[in-house]
Protein backbone atom coordinates (compact mmCIF):
# COMPACT_ATOMS: atom_id res chain seq x y z
CA UNK A 1 0.00 0.00 0.00
CA UNK A 2 1.24 3.65 -1.13
CA UNK A 3 1.98 5.74 2.10
CA UNK A 4 0.62 8.60 2.29
CA UNK A 5 2.45 11.75 1.29
CA UNK A 6 2.84 14.47 4.36
CA UNK A 7 1.90 18.18 4.25
CA UNK A 8 4.36 20.42 3.91
CA UNK A 9 3.44 21.48 8.08
CA UNK A 10 3.98 18.12 9.23
CA UNK A 11 7.50 17.77 7.89
CA UNK A 12 8.43 21.50 8.94
CA UNK A 13 7.15 21.00 12.61
CA UNK A 14 9.11 17.33 12.32
CA UNK A 15 11.93 18.64 11.51
CA UNK A 16 11.60 21.43 14.36
CA UNK A 17 11.11 18.72 16.62
CA UNK A 18 13.75 16.65 15.45
CA UNK A 19 16.55 19.80 15.82
CA UNK A 20 14.72 20.58 19.19
CA UNK A 21 15.54 17.08 19.93
CA UNK A 22 19.44 16.82 19.13
CA UNK A 23 19.19 20.59 20.98
CA UNK A 24 18.34 18.89 24.16
CA UNK A 25 20.67 16.28 23.69
CA UNK A 26 17.86 13.44 23.38
CA UNK A 27 18.88 13.07 19.29
CA UNK A 28 23.06 12.93 18.85
CA UNK A 29 23.86 15.30 15.88
CA UNK A 30 25.63 12.28 13.99
CA UNK A 31 24.32 11.71 11.20
CA UNK A 32 23.67 7.83 11.21
CA UNK A 33 21.41 8.98 14.47
CA UNK A 34 19.09 10.93 12.72
CA UNK A 35 19.19 8.90 9.45
CA UNK A 36 17.94 5.68 11.60
CA UNK A 37 15.17 8.52 13.50
CA UNK A 38 13.84 9.19 9.97
CA UNK A 39 13.80 5.87 8.92
CA UNK A 40 12.10 4.92 11.67
CA UNK A 41 9.34 6.95 11.19
CA UNK A 42 8.17 4.79 8.47
CA UNK A 43 7.40 7.58 5.93
CA UNK A 44 7.73 7.22 2.14
CA UNK A 45 11.39 7.70 0.74
CA UNK A 46 10.48 10.64 -0.69
CA UNK A 47 8.80 12.11 2.46
CA UNK A 48 12.61 10.73 4.50
CA UNK A 49 14.68 12.29 1.95
CA UNK A 50 12.95 15.98 2.31
CA UNK A 51 12.41 15.26 5.81
CA UNK A 52 16.37 14.93 5.84
CA UNK A 53 17.54 17.31 3.68
CA UNK A 54 15.08 19.85 5.88
CA UNK A 55 17.00 18.99 9.11
CA UNK A 56 20.30 19.31 7.73
CA UNK A 57 19.45 22.85 6.60
CA UNK A 58 17.68 23.96 9.65
CA UNK A 59 20.87 22.49 11.55
CA UNK A 60 22.87 24.85 9.26
CA UNK A 61 20.82 27.95 8.37
CA UNK A 62 18.22 27.87 10.98
CA UNK A 63 17.49 31.41 10.28
CA UNK A 64 15.95 31.39 6.96
CA UNK A 65 12.53 33.06 6.86
CA UNK A 66 10.44 33.38 3.40
CA UNK A 67 9.67 36.67 2.28
CA UNK A 68 6.22 36.57 3.55
CA UNK A 69 4.58 39.58 5.87
CA UNK A 70 1.22 38.55 8.50
CA UNK A 71 -0.65 41.98 9.18
CA UNK A 72 -2.82 41.71 11.75
CA UNK A 73 -6.31 43.53 11.35
CA UNK A 74 -8.42 44.15 15.08
CA UNK A 75 -11.86 44.53 15.71
CA UNK A 76 -13.91 47.14 17.04
CA UNK A 77 -13.97 48.15 21.08
CA UNK A 78 -11.01 46.60 21.58
CA UNK A 79 -6.74 47.76 21.31
CA UNK A 80 -6.15 44.20 19.97
CA UNK A 81 -4.30 42.44 22.93
CA UNK A 82 -4.72 38.94 20.72
CA UNK A 83 -2.25 40.33 18.12
CA UNK A 84 0.85 40.18 21.49
CA UNK A 85 -0.30 36.38 20.82
CA UNK A 86 -0.32 35.62 17.19
CA UNK A 87 3.24 38.08 16.58
CA UNK A 88 5.06 35.10 19.01
CA UNK A 89 3.35 32.36 17.34
CA UNK A 90 4.19 33.60 13.64
CA UNK A 91 7.37 35.27 13.98
CA UNK A 92 9.62 32.12 13.51
CA UNK A 93 8.15 31.15 9.79
CA UNK A 94 7.60 34.90 8.92
CA UNK A 95 9.68 38.00 7.65
CA UNK A 96 7.90 40.36 9.75
CA UNK A 97 4.57 40.33 12.01
CA UNK A 98 2.77 43.70 11.49
CA UNK A 99 0.33 44.21 13.85
CA UNK A 100 -1.88 47.17 12.13
CA UNK A 101 -3.82 49.40 14.44
CA UNK A 102 -6.70 52.03 13.65
CA UNK A 103 -7.72 53.24 17.07
CA UNK A 104 -10.34 52.57 18.97
CA UNK A 105 -13.52 51.87 17.18
CA UNK A 106 -17.10 52.45 18.55
CA UNK A 107 -20.32 51.19 18.60
CA UNK A 108 -21.40 54.08 16.98
CA UNK A 109 -19.00 54.64 14.73
CA UNK A 110 -19.39 50.77 13.67
CA UNK A 111 -23.25 51.07 13.35
CA UNK A 112 -23.54 54.23 11.39
CA UNK A 113 -24.06 53.32 8.03
CA UNK A 114 -22.78 56.34 6.15
CA UNK A 115 -19.47 54.79 5.15
CA UNK A 116 -17.11 57.63 3.90
CA UNK A 117 -17.43 59.55 7.56
CA UNK A 118 -17.21 56.88 9.85
CA UNK A 119 -16.15 53.56 8.21
CA UNK A 120 -13.83 55.02 5.75
CA UNK A 121 -10.63 56.29 8.00
CA UNK A 122 -9.88 53.20 9.78
CA UNK A 123 -10.23 51.47 5.81
CA UNK A 124 -7.76 54.31 4.73
CA UNK A 125 -5.40 53.73 7.32
CA UNK A 126 -5.58 50.16 6.40
CA UNK A 127 -5.28 50.67 2.79
CA UNK A 128 -1.76 53.04 3.07
CA UNK A 129 -0.26 50.67 5.34
CA UNK A 130 -0.84 47.76 2.96
CA UNK A 131 0.27 49.87 -0.13
CA UNK A 132 2.98 51.24 2.47
CA UNK A 133 4.03 47.32 3.17
CA UNK A 134 4.01 46.26 -0.64
CA UNK A 135 5.87 49.05 -1.95
CA UNK A 136 8.69 48.76 0.97
CA UNK A 137 9.90 45.12 0.59
CA UNK A 138 10.17 43.73 -3.05
CA UNK A 139 9.05 40.26 -3.70
CA UNK A 140 6.91 39.61 -0.54
CA UNK A 141 4.14 37.75 0.10
CA UNK A 142 1.65 39.60 2.14
CA UNK A 143 -1.52 37.84 4.17
CA UNK A 144 -3.33 39.40 6.53
CA UNK A 145 -5.54 37.97 9.58
CA UNK A 146 -8.17 39.93 10.44
CA UNK A 147 -11.03 39.66 13.26
CA UNK A 148 -14.58 41.22 13.33
CA UNK A 149 -14.51 44.30 12.12
CA UNK A 150 -11.47 43.66 10.61
CA UNK A 151 -12.71 41.60 7.91
CA UNK A 152 -15.20 44.36 7.11
CA UNK A 153 -12.07 46.47 6.48
CA UNK A 154 -10.51 44.25 4.37
CA UNK A 155 -12.95 43.28 2.27
CA UNK A 156 -13.99 46.99 1.45
CA UNK A 157 -9.74 47.23 0.69
CA UNK A 158 -9.81 44.52 -1.75
CA UNK A 159 -12.54 46.03 -3.52
CA UNK A 160 -11.20 49.25 -4.12
CA UNK A 161 -7.87 48.39 -4.58
CA UNK A 162 -7.20 45.70 -7.50
CA UNK A 163 -3.50 46.27 -7.20
CA UNK A 164 -3.30 45.10 -3.72
CA UNK A 165 -3.05 40.99 -3.75
CA UNK A 166 -2.29 39.36 -0.59
CA UNK A 167 -1.53 35.83 -0.59
CA UNK A 168 -3.37 34.47 2.30
CA UNK A 169 -6.29 35.49 4.12
CA UNK A 170 -7.81 34.44 7.27
CA UNK A 171 -10.81 35.61 8.93
CA UNK A 172 -12.60 35.01 12.36
CA UNK A 173 -15.65 36.31 13.94
CA UNK A 174 -16.22 37.68 10.11
CA UNK A 175 -18.97 40.63 9.51
CA UNK A 176 -18.08 40.65 5.56
CA UNK A 177 -22.06 39.64 3.71
CA UNK A 178 -22.44 36.19 2.65
CA UNK A 179 -23.10 37.28 -0.78
CA UNK A 180 -19.65 38.83 -1.19
CA UNK A 181 -17.98 37.85 -4.27
CA UNK A 182 -14.98 36.10 -3.67
CA UNK A 183 -15.25 34.27 -6.94
CA UNK A 184 -15.26 37.34 -9.11
CA UNK A 185 -12.65 39.40 -7.03
CA UNK A 186 -9.56 40.02 -9.44
CA UNK A 187 -7.49 40.57 -6.77
CA UNK A 188 -8.95 37.07 -4.76
CA UNK A 189 -5.72 36.27 -2.41
CA UNK A 190 -4.19 33.66 -4.55
CA UNK A 191 -2.33 31.34 -1.32
CA UNK A 192 -6.18 30.50 -0.21
CA UNK A 193 -9.16 31.79 1.80
CA UNK A 194 -9.98 30.75 5.15
CA UNK A 195 -12.98 31.98 7.94
CA UNK A 196 -12.92 30.52 11.17
CA UNK A 197 -16.61 30.29 12.22
CA UNK A 198 -17.59 30.67 15.81
CA UNK A 199 -21.08 28.64 16.42
CA UNK A 200 -21.65 30.45 19.42
CA UNK A 201 -20.87 33.93 17.95
CA UNK A 202 -23.81 36.27 17.52
CA UNK A 203 -22.47 39.51 16.94
CA UNK A 204 -22.04 38.82 13.48
CA UNK A 205 -26.18 38.27 13.27
CA UNK A 206 -26.47 41.09 15.10
CA UNK A 207 -24.33 43.37 12.93
CA UNK A 208 -26.13 42.23 9.83
CA UNK A 209 -29.81 42.83 11.32
CA UNK A 210 -29.12 46.15 13.05
CA UNK A 211 -27.11 47.91 10.37
CA UNK A 212 -26.10 48.29 6.22
CA UNK A 213 -23.04 46.01 4.68
CA UNK A 214 -22.48 43.50 6.90
CA UNK A 215 -22.96 40.06 7.50
CA UNK A 216 -23.31 36.98 9.66
CA UNK A 217 -20.07 35.27 7.50
CA UNK A 218 -18.67 34.35 11.17
CA UNK A 219 -21.74 32.81 12.31
CA UNK A 220 -23.00 30.74 8.98
CA UNK A 221 -19.58 30.89 6.97
CA UNK A 222 -19.98 32.22 3.22
CA UNK A 223 -20.99 28.64 1.85
CA UNK A 224 -18.58 29.12 -1.05
CA UNK A 225 -15.84 27.21 -2.90
CA UNK A 226 -13.53 29.81 -2.68
CA UNK A 227 -13.33 29.54 1.23
CA UNK A 228 -12.16 26.89 3.19
CA UNK A 229 -14.21 27.25 6.15
CA UNK A 230 -13.32 25.75 9.79
CA UNK A 231 -16.36 25.68 12.29
CA UNK A 232 -15.27 25.89 16.28
CA UNK A 233 -17.79 26.02 19.09
CA UNK A 234 -16.55 29.80 20.43
CA UNK A 235 -17.75 32.76 20.78
CA UNK A 236 -17.01 36.13 18.93
CA UNK A 237 -12.86 36.01 20.24
CA UNK A 238 -12.66 32.62 21.14
CA UNK A 239 -10.03 31.97 18.42
CA UNK A 240 -7.76 33.83 20.58
CA UNK A 241 -5.76 30.41 22.34
CA UNK A 242 -1.90 29.61 21.79
CA UNK A 243 -3.67 26.02 21.00
CA UNK A 244 -5.90 27.84 18.26
CA UNK A 245 -3.77 29.32 16.57
CA UNK A 246 -0.47 26.82 16.94
CA UNK A 247 -2.88 24.35 15.41
CA UNK A 248 -5.20 25.97 12.73
CA UNK A 249 -3.71 29.04 11.56
CA UNK A 250 0.13 28.42 11.51
CA UNK A 251 -0.23 25.16 9.28
CA UNK A 252 -2.74 27.62 6.84
CA UNK A 253 -0.62 30.46 6.88
CA UNK A 254 2.70 29.38 6.09
CA UNK A 255 2.12 25.81 4.57
CA UNK A 256 -1.95 26.17 3.24
CA UNK A 257 -2.26 23.25 5.45
CA UNK A 258 -6.37 23.29 5.79
CA UNK A 259 -6.08 21.26 9.30
CA UNK A 260 -10.53 20.57 9.84
CA UNK A 261 -12.33 21.30 13.20
CA UNK A 262 -13.66 18.46 14.44
CA UNK A 263 -16.48 21.07 14.65
CA UNK A 264 -17.25 20.85 11.20
CA UNK A 265 -19.29 17.24 11.53
CA UNK A 266 -21.25 17.90 14.80
CA UNK A 267 -21.37 21.54 15.01
CA UNK A 268 -25.44 22.93 15.56
CA UNK A 269 -27.10 26.22 14.09
CA UNK A 270 -28.26 29.47 16.40
CA UNK A 271 -31.62 28.84 17.52
CA UNK A 272 -35.03 29.55 15.68
CA UNK A 273 -35.06 33.43 17.45
CA UNK A 274 -31.89 34.54 15.51
CA UNK A 275 -32.53 33.02 12.36
CA UNK A 276 -36.13 35.30 12.95
CA UNK A 277 -33.69 38.22 13.73
CA UNK A 278 -32.18 38.09 10.64
CA UNK A 279 -35.40 37.69 8.41
CA UNK A 280 -37.15 40.30 10.27
CA UNK A 281 -33.93 42.78 9.83
CA UNK A 282 -34.14 44.92 13.19
CA UNK A 283 -33.03 48.21 10.41
CA UNK A 284 -35.80 47.78 8.39
CA UNK A 285 -38.03 47.23 11.23
CA UNK A 286 -36.86 50.10 12.77
CA UNK A 287 -37.20 52.19 9.82
CA UNK A 288 -40.84 51.60 9.31
CA UNK A 289 -41.53 52.18 12.97
CA UNK A 290 -39.74 55.90 12.28
CA UNK A 291 -41.67 56.40 8.95
CA UNK A 292 -44.89 55.25 10.87
CA UNK A 293 -44.17 58.02 13.02
CA UNK A 294 -43.21 60.56 10.70
CA UNK A 295 -46.65 60.20 8.20
CA UNK A 296 -49.14 59.37 10.97
CA UNK A 297 -49.75 63.37 11.53
CA UNK A 298 -49.79 63.38 8.00
CA UNK A 299 -52.24 60.98 7.76
CA UNK A 300 -54.50 61.83 10.47
CA UNK A 301 -54.50 65.61 9.05
CA UNK A 302 -55.48 64.12 5.66
CA UNK A 303 -58.03 62.05 7.22
CA UNK A 304 -59.81 64.90 9.23
CA UNK A 305 -59.61 67.17 6.68
CA UNK B 1 14.28 20.83 -17.62
CA UNK B 2 10.57 21.02 -17.34
CA UNK B 3 8.64 22.98 -15.25
CA UNK B 4 5.68 22.65 -15.77
CA UNK B 5 4.56 19.93 -13.54
CA UNK B 6 6.53 21.61 -10.77
CA UNK B 7 3.92 25.03 -11.29
CA UNK B 8 1.06 22.07 -11.31
CA UNK B 9 2.28 20.35 -8.22
CA UNK B 10 3.41 23.80 -6.59
CA UNK B 11 0.49 26.07 -7.34
CA UNK B 12 1.17 28.80 -4.84
CA UNK B 13 4.75 28.70 -5.13
CA UNK B 14 4.54 29.35 -9.13
CA UNK B 15 6.68 32.71 -8.65
CA UNK B 16 9.37 30.38 -6.56
CA UNK B 17 9.65 28.22 -9.31
CA UNK B 18 9.73 30.48 -11.91
CA UNK B 19 12.73 32.29 -10.41
CA UNK B 20 14.38 28.71 -10.40
CA UNK B 21 13.44 27.87 -13.69
CA UNK B 22 15.02 31.70 -14.60
CA UNK B 23 17.65 30.75 -12.57
CA UNK B 24 18.69 27.30 -14.31
CA UNK B 25 17.57 28.04 -17.70
CA UNK B 26 20.49 30.97 -17.85
CA UNK B 27 22.55 28.80 -16.51
CA UNK B 28 21.85 25.75 -19.16
CA UNK B 29 22.68 28.79 -22.04
CA UNK B 30 25.90 29.30 -20.41
CA UNK B 31 26.85 25.78 -20.08
CA UNK B 32 27.90 26.27 -16.71
CA UNK B 33 27.96 23.40 -14.00
CA UNK B 34 26.82 25.61 -10.66
CA UNK B 35 26.84 24.19 -7.00
CA UNK B 36 24.40 25.18 -4.37
CA UNK B 37 23.62 25.02 -1.02
CA UNK B 38 19.86 24.90 0.73
CA UNK B 39 20.42 28.77 1.57
CA UNK B 40 21.27 30.09 -2.07
CA UNK B 41 18.10 27.91 -3.36
CA UNK B 42 15.90 29.64 -0.87
CA UNK B 43 17.33 33.43 -2.28
CA UNK B 44 17.12 32.34 -5.44
CA UNK B 45 13.89 31.20 -5.10
CA UNK B 46 11.96 33.20 -2.41
CA UNK B 47 9.52 29.95 -1.68
CA UNK B 48 6.76 30.06 0.95
CA UNK B 49 8.69 27.74 3.39
CA UNK B 50 11.43 25.75 3.89
CA UNK B 51 9.65 22.41 3.40
CA UNK B 52 7.83 23.63 -0.01
CA UNK B 53 11.52 24.39 -1.54
CA UNK B 54 12.64 21.14 0.20
CA UNK B 55 10.03 19.09 -1.27
CA UNK B 56 10.19 21.09 -4.86
CA UNK B 57 14.15 20.07 -4.49
CA UNK B 58 13.46 16.60 -4.22
CA UNK B 59 11.30 16.52 -7.71
CA UNK B 60 14.44 18.13 -9.20
CA UNK B 61 16.77 15.58 -7.91
CA UNK B 62 13.78 12.93 -8.99
CA UNK B 63 13.59 14.22 -12.64
CA UNK B 64 17.71 14.40 -12.75
CA UNK B 65 17.37 18.11 -13.27
CA UNK B 66 19.59 18.33 -9.89
CA UNK B 67 22.03 16.07 -8.12
CA UNK B 68 22.09 15.93 -4.47
CA UNK B 69 25.41 15.81 -2.68
CA UNK B 70 26.72 15.23 1.00
CA UNK B 71 29.26 15.51 1.48
CA UNK B 72 31.63 15.56 5.08
CA UNK B 73 34.39 17.57 5.26
CA UNK B 74 37.62 17.04 6.88
CA UNK B 75 41.03 18.71 7.27
CA UNK B 76 42.81 16.84 4.76
CA UNK B 77 41.44 17.09 1.39
CA UNK B 78 37.76 18.41 0.12
CA UNK B 79 35.69 15.55 2.38
CA UNK B 80 34.00 12.45 0.75
CA UNK B 81 31.07 12.81 -1.26
CA UNK B 82 27.11 10.66 -0.72
CA UNK B 83 24.17 10.90 -2.44
CA UNK B 84 21.84 10.80 0.48
CA UNK B 85 21.97 10.77 4.11
CA UNK B 86 20.83 7.12 4.56
CA UNK B 87 24.18 6.04 2.42
CA UNK B 88 26.63 8.13 4.95
CA UNK B 89 27.94 5.36 7.12
CA UNK B 90 28.82 5.67 11.32
CA UNK B 91 32.51 6.81 10.66
CA UNK B 92 34.91 7.12 7.81
CA UNK B 93 38.47 7.89 7.25
CA UNK B 94 40.37 10.98 5.94
CA UNK B 95 43.67 10.74 3.94
CA UNK B 96 45.87 10.32 6.69
CA UNK B 97 43.00 7.65 8.04
CA UNK B 98 42.11 9.60 10.80
CA UNK B 99 38.38 8.47 12.27
CA UNK B 100 35.71 11.22 11.28
CA UNK B 101 32.19 10.80 12.72
CA UNK B 102 29.58 12.85 10.22
CA UNK B 103 27.41 14.97 11.97
CA UNK B 104 26.04 18.20 11.28
CA UNK B 105 28.47 20.55 11.59
CA UNK B 106 30.35 18.73 9.11
CA UNK B 107 28.64 17.41 6.78
CA UNK B 108 27.29 19.85 4.08
CA UNK B 109 24.52 20.06 1.42
CA UNK B 110 24.96 20.71 -1.95
CA UNK B 111 22.85 20.55 -5.03
CA UNK B 112 24.97 20.26 -8.72
CA UNK B 113 23.12 21.72 -11.48
CA UNK B 114 24.99 20.49 -14.86
CA UNK B 115 24.66 23.39 -17.30
CA UNK B 116 26.83 21.42 -19.91
CA UNK B 117 23.87 18.89 -20.31
CA UNK B 118 20.24 20.41 -20.14
CA UNK B 119 18.28 20.54 -22.93
CA UNK B 120 17.56 24.46 -22.94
Amino acid sequence: MAKMQKSDHDLEMMADQIVARMDQGSIRPQIREISNYIDGLGFSREDADTLGRLVVAKTQHGGLKPRHIIVLLHGIRTNAEWQGLAVDAFSPYCLKVIPVKYGFFDVISFWFPITPFFRGMPIRRVEDELKSVIADYSNVHVSVVAHSFGTYIISRVLKRNFNIRLFRLLMCGSIIPLRYDWRRLPNKPRGGLMNDVGTKDRLPILAETLTWGYGASGTYGFGTAEVDENYHDFGHSGFFSQDHVNSYWVPFLFHGTYVKSPINVTRTQPGYGWELLRLLKIKYVAIAAVAWFVVKPAVAAFINF
Amino acid sequence: MKFEHLMHDFPRDSEAIKNLSDFFLDAAQKKRTVSLSFDRLFEIANPTSMATLARIIQQLIDAHTLTQVYRVEYGSGIGSDFKSLSEIPEVIYDRDGLEVIPDVQNTKAYYLFHGENAEV
